[in-house]
């Protein structure tokens, strides 16, 4: 009986408004190649995150959306927020 | 759709249903469509409103989504609060939060509450406040449950 584990990016969306990235990470533990257990874990990268610990994808993915339009509406939209 | 493991005749007992789409319960409308849910854990990352918290430890987060609607749990303990007063705990699962409803207590220590409120769509995190006065310093050393609400 051979147990094994594997991690990956099953879900990587790209949600309006403000383009967020959100990534959705599986850990499936398979036996004998049969898939037995399955978690997940979410993040959401926003316009305005440090992407330097993201997989090569979503580097990538967050290259394409987050422009630099993108980032300033985002900024904005934060500046524009009150505190109750 | 997919069966499994149907056991005596017709449909009597099964274990698991998986559904490529979604379903409707009590009703055919858009209101009764329930299309998604899903159980997972995220990792919640603390700091100040304003100043600097020097030292937390992240205990446990969950969340569960359910339709529109995702509820979030999570557990952190301040060792060192340094100068940070309120506190913004950043990481949802999911981006987008349009309206929320939450609540914290510190319970180890001295037995704080309080609120917790988003920026607004597209937040990723929430920030807090103290239930006996919105300017209150909400930052203790001690160990804080959060439980909220919110819709993507």
């Amino acid at each position: 009986m051979a147990l094994t584990e594997e991690t990956i990016e099953d879900k990587i969306e790209v949600v309006q408004p403000h383009s967020m990235v959100q990534v959705r990470t599986a850990t499936i533990i398979k036996r004998d190649g049969i898939e037995i257990s399955r978690t997940y874990h979410r993040h959401v990268v926003a316009p305005d995150a440090d992407i330097t610990g993201e997989s090569a994808e979503v580097q990538a993915i967050c290259a394409a959306v987050h422009t630099q339009a993108v980032k300033d509406a985002y900024a904005a939209h934060l500046a524009e927020q009150e505190t109750p | 759709m997919a069966l499994s493991k149907i056991t005596n005749t017709g449909i009597g007992t099964v274990d698991d249903i998986t559904l490529s789409g979604g379903v409707y319960l009590g009703g055919t409308g858009s209101a009764n469509y329930l299309d998604d849910y899903e159980e997972g854990t995220w990792t919640p990352t603390v700091a100040g409103e304003s100043g600097t918290i020097n030292s937390y430890t992240a205990i446990s987060a969950t969340y569960t989504k359910v339709g529109d609607t995702v509820y979030v749990f999570c557990r952190f303990q301040v060792t060192d609060k340094g100068t940070g007063t309120n506190f913004v705990v950043s990481g949802l699962p999911f981006a987008g939060a349009r309206e929320l409803l939450g609540l914290f207590s510190e319970t180890n220590t001295t037995g704080l509450t309080g609120f917790m409120f988003t920026a607004g769509t597209g937040a990723t995190s929430f920030t807090s406040r103290r239930a006996d006065g919105w300017g209150n310093n909400c930052l203790v050393n001690g160990s804080y449950s959060v439980n909220m609400t919110y819709r993507v």
